[in-house]
């Protein structure tokens, strides 16, 4: 409800109306997700869930949708350096909130595995879109959520049957091209595994130029019995951009679902990931980094909810904040009643290195059983002195032994990931964040080589 | 596990020991709270006219304000139009010894365990023993005045030293603070203030026991410790109340500054009325607790909390001065369908400032149990370290446990660190008991006492003994 016309409610006002014009709301999703979104209010620092992300500055910019024609004019040589070269995979490539077939490429599938963008699965496979459109993402009176759901563009839907193993990861690769304005690219993805099945997915998200654009993603899983999902998202947009993202993931028996979320780009960057193990004997496993320099506001949040028994979860989460930056966690893990035997853990360290930086924990444990093992831990600090000192008794130089140690710190999480290329790629990245003093460019990836055929 | 769930039934079962009334005739206000009932407790007490402006002005902020419903507690709406906010017990003139307390006070103090005459004598305790909302008994006092430590009544400290109660009262917690506290500052009717001068140590522990007394009277104490340079105090609360039907609110603010150099430690039992095994009843517990640092000098909160239908409390330290030293140390045991939202808040704002957290909380039956706490490290506050660990033990399958931490650092010097675990009492342990021959009821009950035992240890000796005794109560002596 509006109740007062402060500055967010007038950001709200100016939000609805381009995209009420412009886009029909094709189902009852959407015109339901369109209700709920004018009951919702804005999100201010007054909200538990927003206490320290200020999305006041978003308050007074206007918004609109972004536009197919700049997508258009993204020519091959642009969009090759995103994507993975030396690794076989089907690439989905979405520029501004639409799916761009020409650069995509979906090997040819045998029936049992359906990769398919989204506005086409709707005609193909409406059915499946139907059964699970909005069904997994629970998070209820959500502003972004619902924002997703009344005017989410493209996303993709794969579908795997059972006993299907998909042996070549799947990428989706998002592009922004902005213009003057700030502009706004959704998706809503829908990955359904079926009994006994794997896939990998990997989603990087990359800014074509320096323009802000807002990227809204949600994301809806279904792991059924004994599927595996490797699931990797990667963040790395111009700092001009925000990133409002969310990963919902419905666990069955003895499934197994894996996230590395990596945060290295965007002004403000905000990611959801909701796991809820319903079935016995499931597990999740839950990496994150975020590394944040100059102004960027970094978010990385976690629910999971065991609601059956035997069920594990882990969850690794690393923040390195340099400069100005700042970086949040809120993590929850939440153990119901009949959750008896579960096993849930979360750590989140973080590291500051500059006198600016800023980081908020908020490590939540709400438990019903008693029959459980829940651990979590929280800390703060900086690079450990006896380890400078060890690297410096043996003739690295201070800067070197600093990148070093800082490197070592993200790899933790780096090394969740289990595509080569991948790893590889955000060395490189994160090389020229803090491997700078470490070298010559071809030092590192010598060293990397290295390090590659030793596996 | 039969005998395991007949420890347990039998530990949860207890009945509160200490519920009993006193007959004493009360001196009781109307019921309900406005500014004229604000204006009549200020001219019982003769306080001069700024306290009564003070007070009109927190009254007058917390008409503003609304009450925090964010603490994982559920209650039912307070009427606050419903209360006695003034009830006395009727004296003729202030007793000036032992001999002329009233003989039924002094019973029921006896019945509690802490005879009055005989912590006098005995134990070297000085007990400023609050019947209601009335200071009945100061002891120690001569003793106390010939170190300059002054030992009162709050409303006594504000005839005899006004300037030094002006000077502390609400510099700590403003009067308009948060909704409860806004509340006591409107109507507080009693409480402790203590004043410890430059560089003495208090030489015995100060305790004080309050005591809800009459039917639907909330309690609303204010305590000031104020600790001037390089001096030191302990100072212990302690809390038991009567089986009533009525949810009873009690609204405590308590203040302590430690100036440059000095130590306060402060030590609470709480045993108020938790309510029946329906969670029929008890007490309605808000505190606000919060310690203000010097340069150099040290606070330290140890709470044992037993009782309360409901318990929000957060004792808090700012760490102003440089190379401060904060210490939080817990225990809350929640039983049958108590709630309690406990925990603290470190705000380091001083340089080399240190803090330390042990909570430890025991759900057992339908309760709910939540450690809350906010470590914040100042921008300016370089070199600060914390070290928070928050354990939780559940007893049965019915009960809650929750850790909600809260975390801000906003300088790269801080070195902030936070452990939390979940378990429940592992059979193991207990077969382990069994198989040496100690029974299932007494193996709970050794195996609690070792996990509390942490935070035990930080009780003064005075205490102990009598913390351990209200412990024992609720779970220990039901079990050993």
């Amino acid at each position: 409800m509006i109740k007062n016309k402060s500055a967010e409610t007038r950001f709200y006002e100016k939000l609805l109306k381009p995209f009420v014009k412009k886009q029909s709301l094709v189902n009852a999703f959407q015109e339901e997700s369109y209700k709920a979104l004018q009951q919702t209010s804005f999100p201010t620092l007054k909200d538990e869930e927003w206490k320290y992300t200020d999305i006041g500055d978003l308050a007074i910019q206007s918004l609109e949708p972004a536009v197919k024609a700049d997508a258009e004019k993204i020519r091959p040589e642009m969009v090759f350096p995103y994507r993975f070269n030396h690794m076989k995979s089907h690439v989905l490539v979405f520029i501004n909130g639409y799916f761009s077939p020409h650069f995509s490429h979906i090997k040819k599938n045998s029936n049992s595995i359906l990769i398919e963008n989204l506005s086409e699965a709707l005609s193909s496979h409406p059915e499946i879109v139907q059964t699970y459109l909005g069904k997994i993402d629970k998070k209820g009176n959500d502003f972004f959520s619902y924002l997703n759901g009344a005017f989410f563009q493209e996303g993709v839907v794969i579908d795997l049957r059972d006993n299907v193993s998909c042996e070549i990861p799947i990428h989706l690769l998002y592009l922004t091209v902005g213009n003057d304005h700030l502009r706004y690219a959704s998706y809503r993805n829908i990955v359904i595994l079926g009994k006994g099945s794997s896939a990998t997915l990997v989603e990087t998200h990359h800014s074509l130029n320096n323009q802000s654009v807002l990227t809204n993603t949600v994301t809806e899983i279904v792991t059924s019995e004994n599927a595996t999902l490797q699931h990797h998202i990667l963040q790395l947009q111009n700092e001009n951009s925000y990133y409002f993202g969310s990963t919902n993931v419905s666990l069955f028996p003895e499934s197994h679902y894996q996230n590395t979320w990596i945060s290295l780009g965007g002004k403000l960057s905000r990611n959801d990931v909701n796991a809820e193990m319903q079935g016995e004997g499931s597990d999740c496993q839950l990496y994150g980094l975020y590394a944040g320099h100059h102004h960027q506001l970094m978010d990385s949040r976690t629910v999971v909810t065991h609601n059956a028994i035997h069920a594990t979860s882990n969850q690794l989460y690393k923040g390195i904040l340099n400069d100005c930056a700042q970086g949040n966690f809120n993590g929850k893990i939440y153990v119901s009643r009949n959750a008896q035997k579960t096993e849930a853990y979360q750590l989140n360290r973080n590291l500051i290195l500059s006198e600016k930086a800023r980081v908020n924990t908020k490590p939540h444990l709400k438990i019903f059983a008693d029959d459980v093992k829940c651990s979590h831990g929280a800390s703060v600090g900086q690079l450990d002195k006896n380890a400078l000192f060890y690297l410096q008794s043996r003739g690295v130089g201070k800067e070197v032994a600093r990148s070093m140690l800082t490197f070592a710190f993200a790899n933790d999480v780096i090394d969740s990931i289990i595509l080569g290329s991948v790893r590889f790629f955000l060395y490189k990245r994160l090389y020229n964040r803090f491997g700078r003093e470490w070298g010559s460019v071809d030092d590192f990836e010598s060293f990397q080589t290295i390090r590659k055929n030793g596996e | 596990m039969d005998k395991d769930r007949e420890g347990i039934d039998f530990l949860t079962q207890k009945e509160y020991e200490y519920g009993f009334v006193t007959d004493i005739e009360m001196d009781l206000a109307p019921k309900g709270l406005n500014e004229e009932i604000i204006r009549m407790i200020s001219g019982k007490k003769g306080e001069p006219e700024e306290v009564l402006r003070w007070r009109l002005k927190a009254y007058r902020g917390w008409t503003k304000m609304k009450e925090p419903r964010w603490a994982f507690i559920e209650y039912p709406s307070i009427d606050y139009q419903d209360i006695y906010y003034y009830a006395a017990p009727r004296k003729k003139k202030r007793p000036k010894s032992m001999d002329e307390v009233d003989s039924e006070i002094v019973a029921t103090f006896n019945k509690l365990g802490i005879s009055l005459e005989e912590q006098e004598a005995l134990s070297g305790v000085a007990v400023d023993a609050v019947m209601d909302s009335v200071s009945v008994a100061t002891t120690f006092k001569k003793k106390l005045k010939e170190l300059g430590i002054i030992f009162l009544s709050i409303s006594e400290a504000i005839r005899e030293y006004p300037d030094l109660v002006r000077k502390y009262l609400g510099s700590v917690v403003a009067p308009n603070d948060n909704f409860f506290a806004a509340l006591n500052s409107a109507v507080f009717t009693d409480g402790t203030f203590v004043y410890i001068p430059k560089g003495i140590r208090c030489p015995m522990e100060l305790s004080t026991y309050f005591r809800i007394n009459a039917a639907q009277t909330g309690q609303f104490e204010r305590t000031l410790i104020v600790a001037d340079k390089e001096s030191y105090v302990s100072y212990l609360e302690g809390c038991t109340a009567p089986i009533r039907d009525e949810n009873q609110l009690h609204a405590a603010v308590v203040e302590l500054v430690a100036l440059d150099g000095a130590e306060i430690k402060y030590s609470t039992v709480q045993n108020w009325y938790a309510g029946d095994k329906e969670g029929k009843g008890g007490i309605y517990n808000f505190v606000t607790k919060r310690g203000l640092c010097g340069n150099n000098s040290k606070i330290s909160w140890a709470q044992v909390e037993t009782g309360s239908a409901i318990t929000w409390k957060y004792p808090s330290i700012i760490l102003r001065g440089d190379n401060a030293v904060g210490e939080f140390h817990s225990v809350a045991l929640t039983n049958n369908y108590q709630q309690a939202d406990t925990g603290t808040k470190m705000i380091h704002l001083g340089k080399n400032t240190r803090s330390t957290i042990i909570s430890k909380g025991i759900s057992a039956g339908h309760s709910n149990n939540s450690y809350r706490g906010l470590v914040k490290i100042g921008p300016k506050a370089d070199n600060a370290k914390n070290y928070s660990q928050c354990d939780s033990l559940l007893i049965g399958n019915k009960c809650g446990a929750h850790t909600f931490p809260y975390i801000e650092v906003n300088n790269p010097t801080a070195n902030v660190e936070h452990e939390a675990t979940t378990s429940k009492i592992s059979e193991d342990q207990l077969f382990y008991c069994n198989q040496r021959g100690i029974g299932t009821e007494e193996a709970i009950g050794l195996i609690i006492n070792g996990y509390a035992r942490e935070v035990f240890k930080r009780l003064p000796m005075e205490f102990a003994v009598e913390a351990q005794k209200l412990l024992a109560v609720r779970l220990e002596g039901s079990v050993g």
